[in-house]
């Protein structure tokens, strides 16, 4: 069962995220987005080569003139994926951070969201809680209230007035902070497509998936060999990917 | 054609940099700020674009527009201020949007220029033009970076920004002027002449060393280039050369010997440092002191890399470029240390002067608390968005940093011990390898770096010496030389640091035994660059890479797929020599043994004054509680979670120890280290921490070093790490030395001969021995302050960093209480003092207090308990007893888990010895109940000093005989203005 992992122009999570992957028991290539675009790795090769399709965390392009903006832009005039269709037959998209906020730029959520600068104007890296929203998310399975880290400066989403985020035919709320760390609209903290099986979310999973990584671990360290929730995610995308 | 693109944020929606930066106004000069009704930001980019209008538009659509978050319309304000780059000068914003037009235009764009900038709308009525310019220049305009231009309201409406050029950023013209290098007339030229030389050109060469310079090539029978006489300034600078601590010094001491230091030193780097690494030769130690980084086997498979810089002169000019350019530049020494390594942690510790001080500065100096945030957000910007975690830190605050503030960037890395069947730590050069370079381009920026921080600071400074950072190239040019690293397409590398290539090349050549190159073939920010620019230039995001010809191919190719720039400019050879050519003229010829070895030695003089040693009854303290609460406020002792916040700290899911532990409340008890995973696939944690104590200084700097030393180890030790005398465990230092120039004062010297005597005792008693280092001597402001001629010195400062290991990370220990019921204790020799201590800082009374003094036998047999697993089965918790003594320690245990204390009867509060004592080998820990007996059993049989302190409650409140205090009125002292 094989994970796409892509990594290069300033993605910095992709060593984790392949850990985590592989540790449910995908079979991860890390894959720089140049090598991608050289190969001219098209829809079909996707389709073809993969059952999981994973975006890290990162800076990619710097955020500069929006976060995951440039990066989108490469992947779209550079490789033209349609992650709808990929999802569609079988395939998982997951957009952790700045793999989310490249989601949004890529329009896997419609052209009517978009995420900028946390109302604070600072980057933030704490651990919070949050609680899934009850819509289709095949990562989600037997998750429901988490506490994961986040760590960035632009996770407030914003939607085009005409929308009801509620009743979109283009995304559902699938993850929501139980308090406002960002201003992000409704406390959204992560969004999914329609057939639950695009996830982007600004929280990180691959930097919770064993216990000596949760702040307070050291106050139960019987548990220190536990696995956190974050690789629930990851055995979910598995057990998914393994089923179709 | 040109074109201005304005990205606007809509109206109705919420502007987080406006507010942020009125936040800052506000704290600058609340009357001002009292005056804005609304400041919101507005992004510009001025392009000069070779297609026609459409295919911009086309391009400007989704390179720029955001339909959800912007608007078209410019949005009235009373004033407008736009800022944009002086020509030149570093603009990732303007280079990533050139590269987003070409990723759009599915075409190289090479004659194409996108620069960026930023337009501030200010409204309010009552606003006056000089209030909107001195906002300006202190808040949003760097005049040494950019250029801004203030407009009213109405002013803005005439001007006709989207049509001409006229106004707004220059680009620069191709071609420009044909460079040629200067002959220096150095023959026959008079001391005068000599020196003159030397400060119109910012050589800060000695009088000794221009005329060293002059006797070589009276020897060679010609003048020197400008190019030669550069690179010998560079190369013999006291930041590349380190000549005082090479120096020969004569110490001489008023009445006794104490320690025993010699009359005559030769070399205090040579004595009391790599000399006492010698003394412990321990068989994990792989490169010590000879390469960027020191290298230490962690396992069979990995070895760590730790190093820490300081970039006090650049941040003290330009506070965010010169935090981003320190710790990205640390990272560069990482990644060209060995064969080169993988960046895995940051750290940084910003000494800085009061953040209250914000009038009748000396000239030219920025204000504490403007300089703290642009550090902060450098040492921000640059870690997070390279995808390395910043781990640990301190902050210092006193008012002798306020003319040259310290700041110290520190960088750690993992590297596999064999790569491609070689040693990691392996620097080797064959004669025919190809010089290339490889990374950013190089410009006018950066120039005279090495020897401007070389001088002291005035007033008046060159632009030119300031450089911004660019970590996504960086970022790039790590992830391509980490790949090609494993793939062998390279024989070694090293870091374009200070001295640019003059520096990287000629200390390769050193390896290699000659160099020629030809700096013409090197890729430029600008035109025009003359050829001694070319060599020092200090151009960030570059390394110098030695690749075998056969191999050149491949790694020029791998460099264009990772879109990083490379080019070749010469070789290495066995010439002796290092030639350095422009296109066909040969611009410099220069012996290696005279650019290495010819600088002449220091002779220093330093002179020790006894200060009386005091000891007096212990002061009183009649409100230990209420007295608590003031020293928690103190900057030095103060919650930092606000910055500490700020730094991705868990990138690369690493994070075993944070920096602090909070609860879900949230509610935070600071860690006293970091520990990190090496690997995803084993359970060895590394463990970094850090100690300085400069106010020790003041006393004796013999006691500041060890200190240093102690704390820096404790630090590792409350959270868990390994440490025995043996050579079974892993626990290695690093030392930074900042100091006021001691080359014309005997005192100052004799501080640095008794700091370094400090530090070598410290490591011998703990065998700890020293792996890298650096120094700073140049530490001194003068200026004018108030009209008069000021000249500020900092204190004499060594930070220590500490890397330990931990084989099992699973057995980290923190620093919360953890559990009503559980029983507190001190431990460690009861001997505490008062002298430098914050309390003493706090009274202000000039109260003769006793300072305490290390017991190195009591500390190894505590630490050698607290460093084995029998104290993990132990302890429920521990931390480090430092600034603000036991109470302060105690208060911050009590946090994560809001626990009370009922405090042993026997304890003497009510003597500030006790309650604020700050001292050597000190820790609060706690024990669960049923083991308590066990422990101080343990102890006693151990030879470990131990006092029981109290007992947790659950009651969230401190009771002590009468005196009674909630434990979160103390959280609110603490955290209540967080850093």
């Amino acid at each position: 069962m094989k994970a796409l992992v892509l990594a290069g122009d300033g993605i910095n999570c992709e060593v984790e995220m392949a850990h985590a992957a592989s540790k449910a028991g995908f079979t991860t290539d890390t894959t720089h987005v140049n090598d991608l675009i050289k190969k001219k790795f098209a829809q079909d090769d996707l389709k073809k080569n993969y059952r999981a399709l994973f975006l890290p965390g990162g800076f990619s392009f710097g955020d500069h003139l929006g976060s995951g903006r440039v990066l989108a832009l490469k992947l779209t005039k550079g490789l033209n994926w349609n992650l709808e269709d990929f999802a569609a037959n079988g395939g998982t998209v997951l957009g952790v951070c700045n793999g989310f906020q490249a989601l949004i730029a890529m329009g896997a959520f419609g052209k009517q969201v978009s995420i900028t600068h946390n109302i604070q104007n600072k980057f933030l890296n704490r651990w919070t809680a949050m609680k899934k929203f009850p819509a289709p998310n095949v990562f989600l399975t037997g998750v429901d209230e988490m506490y994961l880290p986040i760590r960035h400066g632009e996770g407030r989403l914003l939607f085009d007035s005409s929308v009801d985020v509620h009743n979109s035919p283009d995304f559902k709320i699938t993850l929501q902070y139980t308090e406002d760390v960002n201003g992000s609209t409704e406390r959204i903290a992560g969004l999914v497509n329609p057939t639950g099986r695009i996830f982007g979310l600004m929280p990180h999973p691959e930097a919770a998936v064993r216990k000596s990584q949760h702040p307070l671990w050291t106050q139960t360290p019987e548990k220190a060999n536990d696995e956190e929730v974050g690789m629930m995610f990851f055995r979910n995308a598995y057990k998914e990917a393994s089923s179709c | 054609m040109y074109a201005r693109t304005d990205v606007i944020l809509k109206i109705e929606l919420q502007d987080p940099k406006g507010m942020a930066l009125l936040g800052k106004i506000r704290k600058w000069n609340s009357g001002i700020a009292a005056k804005i009704q609304s400041l919101r930001v507005v992004d510009i980019f001025w392009s000069e674009f070779e297609g026609d209008q459409h295919e911009f538009d086309q391009l400007a659509l989704d390179v720029w527009w955001d339909q959800v978050l912007q608007q078209r319309d410019w949005p009235l304000s009373h004033w407008v201020v736009e800022r944009e780059y002086h020509p030149g000068m570093t603009d990732n914003l303007g280079r990533t949007a050139l590269e987003a037009l070409e990723i759009c235009a599915r075409r190289k764009l090479s004659k194409t220029q996108v620069s960026s900038g930023q337009a501030y709308l200010f409204s309010g009525e009552t606003l006056g033009r000089e209030e909107i310019e001195a906002v300006t220049s202190t808040l949003i305009s760097n005049s040494l970076i950019h250029r801004h231009r203030v407009y009213s309201g109405s002013e803005f409406s005439n001007y006709a920004r989207f049509e001409s050029s006229e106004i707004g950023p220059k680009f620069l013209a191709p071609g420009g002027t044909p460079p040629a290098a200067q002959k220096i007339p150095l023959t026959g030229m008079t001391d005068e002449g000599l020196m003159q030389l030397s400060r119109q050109n910012l050589l800060s060469l000695t009088l000794s060393e221009m005329k060293t310079i002059q006797t070589y090539f009276a020897g060679e029978k010609r003048d020197p280039t400008d190019v030669e006489v550069e690179v010998l300034a560079q190369t013999w600078s006291e930041h590349c050369k380190h000549k005082i601590f090479a120096a020969d010094v004569e110490y001489t001491e008023e009445g006794g010997k104490t320690p025993p230091i010699p009359a005559k030193i030769s070399g205090l780097f040579k004595t009391t440092i790599a000399g006492t690494t010698k003394e412990l030769p321990k068989p994990w130690l792989l490169s010590v002191f000879k390469d960027n980084a020191g290298i230490v086997a962690f396992d069979d498979e990995n070895a760590v890399c730790i190093k820490v810089e300081t970039h006090n002169s650049p941040s003290a000019l330009d506070p965010f470029g010169g935090a981003v350019t320190g710790i990205v530049g640390v990272n560069r020494d990482i990644l060209g240390c060995g064969y080169g390594a993988k960046p895995i942690f940051n750290t940084d510790v910003f000494c800085v002067g009061p953040l209250e001080m914000k009038e009748n500065l000396p000239a030219g100096i920025i204000p504490p608390a403007q300089l703290l945030e642009g550090i902060r957000s450098g040492v921000e910007a640059g870690g997070n968005q390279s995808g390395i975690p910043t781990v640990n830190g301190a902050l210092y605050f006193d008012e002798s940093f306020i003319g040259k503030p310290l700041v110290f960037c520190g960088s750690g890395g993992m590297m596999p011990r064999m790569i491609a069947d070689r040693e990691c730590a392996e620097k080797d050069i064959n004669t025919g390898d190809l010089i290339c370079m490889v990374g950013g381009r190089i410009g006018r920026d950066g120039i005279h770096g090495a020897t401007f921080s070389s001088l002291e600071m005035t007033e008046s400074i060159p632009s030119s010496v300031v450089q911004l950072g660019d970590p996504i190239t960086q970022r790039r040019m790590t992830d391509f030389l980490l790949e090609a690293r494993d793939r062998g397409l390279y024989r070694t590398l090293t870091d374009n640091g200070a001295g640019g290539l003059s520096s990287s090349v000629g200390e390769m050549a050193g390896i290699a035994g000659g160099a020629r190159m030809d700096v013409s073939l090197a890729k430029t920010k600008m035109p025009g660059l003359k050829p001694f620019e070319l060599v020092i230039s200090e151009s960030q995001e570059r390394m110098t890479v030695a690749v075998p010809p056969s191999q050149c191919a491949a790694f020029l190719e791998l460099a264009e797929l990772r879109g990083v720039e490379a080019s070749v400019l010469g070789e290495f050879t066995a010439s002796g020599r290092f030639e350095i050519f422009y296109a066909k003229e040969k611009v410099a010829d220069l012996s290696l043994a005279f650019l290495h070895d010819g600088n002449p030695k220091l002779q220093l003089k330093a002179h020790w004054a006894h200060k009386p040693a005091v000891t007096t009854d212990p002061p009183k303290e009649a409100k230990p509680f209420e007295t608590l609460k003031q020293i928690l406020k103190r900057p030095n002792i103060r919650s930092k979670e606000n910055m500490i916040r700020q730094y991705d700290h868990e990138v690369q899911g690493r994070s075993v120890v944070k920096a602090l532990q909070t609860s879900t409340e949230p509610r935070s008890t600071p860690n006293d280290a970091a520990v990190l995973s090496l690997s995803h696939h084993n359970f060895t944690g590394v463990v970094v921490g850090c100690g300085l104590n400069p106010r020790l200084s003041t006393v004796d700097p013999y006691l500041m070093a060890q200190m240093a030393v102690d704390e820096a180890v404790r630090n590792l030790l409350a959270v868990g790490a390994e440490f025995s005398l043996g050579d079974e465990t892993v626990l290695s230092l690093i030392d930074n030395f900042c100091w006021p120039d001691p080359v014309e004062d005997a005192a100052k010297m004799a501080d640095l001969v008794r700091a370094c005597y400090g530090l070598r005792e410290a490591c011998l008693a703990l065998k700890a021995p020293l792996i890298s280092g650096k120094d700073s001597m140049k530490n001194d402001y003068k200026g004018t302050q108030g009209g008069q001629p000021v000249k500020i010195s900092v204190l004499p400062t060594l930070l220590v960093t500490a890397l330990g290991r931990m084989k099992d990370y699973k057995k980290a220990r923190t620093a919360e209480f953890k559990m009503a019921g559980d029983r507190i204790y001190k431990l460690g020799p009861p001997q505490l003092g008062l002298a430098a201590s914050e309390w003493l800082a706090l009274k202000k009374t000039p109260a003769v207090v006793k300072a305490a003094v290390p017991a190195w036998d009591q500390a190894v047999k505590l630490y050698s308990w607290l460093g084995s697993s029998e104290s993990v089965t132990v302890l429920k918790s521990a931390h480090d007893l430092s600034e603000g003594g036991m109470l302060a320690a105690v208060a911050e245990s009590s946090f994560t888990n809001n626990l009370g204390i009922e405090f042993d009867q026997r304890l003497e509060l009510s003597n500030a010895e006790t309650s604020f004592g700050e001292g050597f080998h000190q820790f609060v820990v706690s024990v669960a109940a049923e083991k308590a007996v066990e422990a101080e059993e343990l102890w006693a049989t151990q030879g470990i000093a131990f006092t029981a302190v109290g007992t947790l409650t659950a009651k969230p409140e401190w009771v002590w005989k009468g005196e009674k205090v909630s434990v979160d009125e103390l959280y609110q002292a603490w955290h209540g203005e967080s850093l």
